[in-house]
């Protein structure tokens, strides 16, 4: 986020797809040490895929925004 | 409370060296212990063999500043905000870690008060410190779901 001293961090559907992962990396965004990003099409090529739904990634997805932690971007450009 | 220090503009170097930082820490223990014994408590100070006054401190003080000595025994940079202090939107960013503008969309949103001074908003320190709390537990319960949802689907492991 412009303006902001932390850093900030995209999360790709690599480190979204795992949950334990995703746990961890949010809860590293949580105590602080970075803010988590993601965007529209990292959200979509998650939910694209054949297991998203037996997996509920849509469901995963919508619980991970988290005002001042973790949001969604339309774009990576929304950053520069 | 003293929190630690978030914006640096007119605040006065409060960062020890190892050295004093064991002092305070020490010295948070023995107000701590004190506390525990007795109501009311008396503070003497020792100058260079001089003998001073002895200091009596209501209890409510001596817990702001042993909680401060706490701090800044773990070498943290510490402010002292009055709670009805009122900050700009630039200070509430700052001390949020945020942009200026998502402070303003979220009083525009009213999720944050604030108060008009002609063209300029003032947020009370307490009201941030509430809608940072809310915040954090919104951010807890979030995390909670997240949690138990991978445990009914059986990927926690």
């Amino acid at each position: 986020m412009a303006g902001s001293a932390r850093y900030t961090a995209i999360l790709d559907a690599n480190v979204l797809y795992p949950a334990t992962l995703r746990d961890l990396l949010l809860s590293l965004a949580r105590d602080g040490l970075y803010h988590a990003r993601w965007t529209e099409r990292i959200e979509a090529s998650l939910t694209g895929l054949p297991d998203a739904e037996a997996l509920d990634l849509a469901g995963a997805i919508e619980k991970l925004q988290m005002p001042l932690v973790a949001a969604r971007l339309r774009e990576v450009a929304e950053l520069i | 409370m003293p929190r630690p220090a978030e914006t640096a503009d007119n605040a006065m170097d409060t960062v020890l060296d190892e050295h004093d930082a064991a002092l305070a820490q020490a010295a948070q223990r023995c107000l701590m212990a004190a506390l525990d014994h007795s109501r009311a408590a008396t503070v003497r100070l020792v100058a260079d063999g001089q003998d001073m006054p002895s200091v009596e401190l209501p209890p409510k003080a001596l817990r702001l500043v042993a909680d401060m000595l706490g701090m800044m025994a773990q070498r943290q940079p510490v402010v002292l905000l009055p709670q009805k202090m009122e900050l700009s939107t630039q200070d509430a960013a700052a001390f949020l870690n945020v942009s200026r503008p998502f402070v303003v969309k979220q009083i525009d949103e009213g999720r944050l008060p604030c108060r008009k001074v002609g063209r300029h908003r003032r947020i009370l320190f307490d009201d941030l410190l509430a809608y940072q709390q809310a915040l954090h537990e919104q951010t807890e319960a979030a995390l909670q779901a997240l949690a138990d949802q991978a445990q009914a689907l059986g990927l926690d492991r």
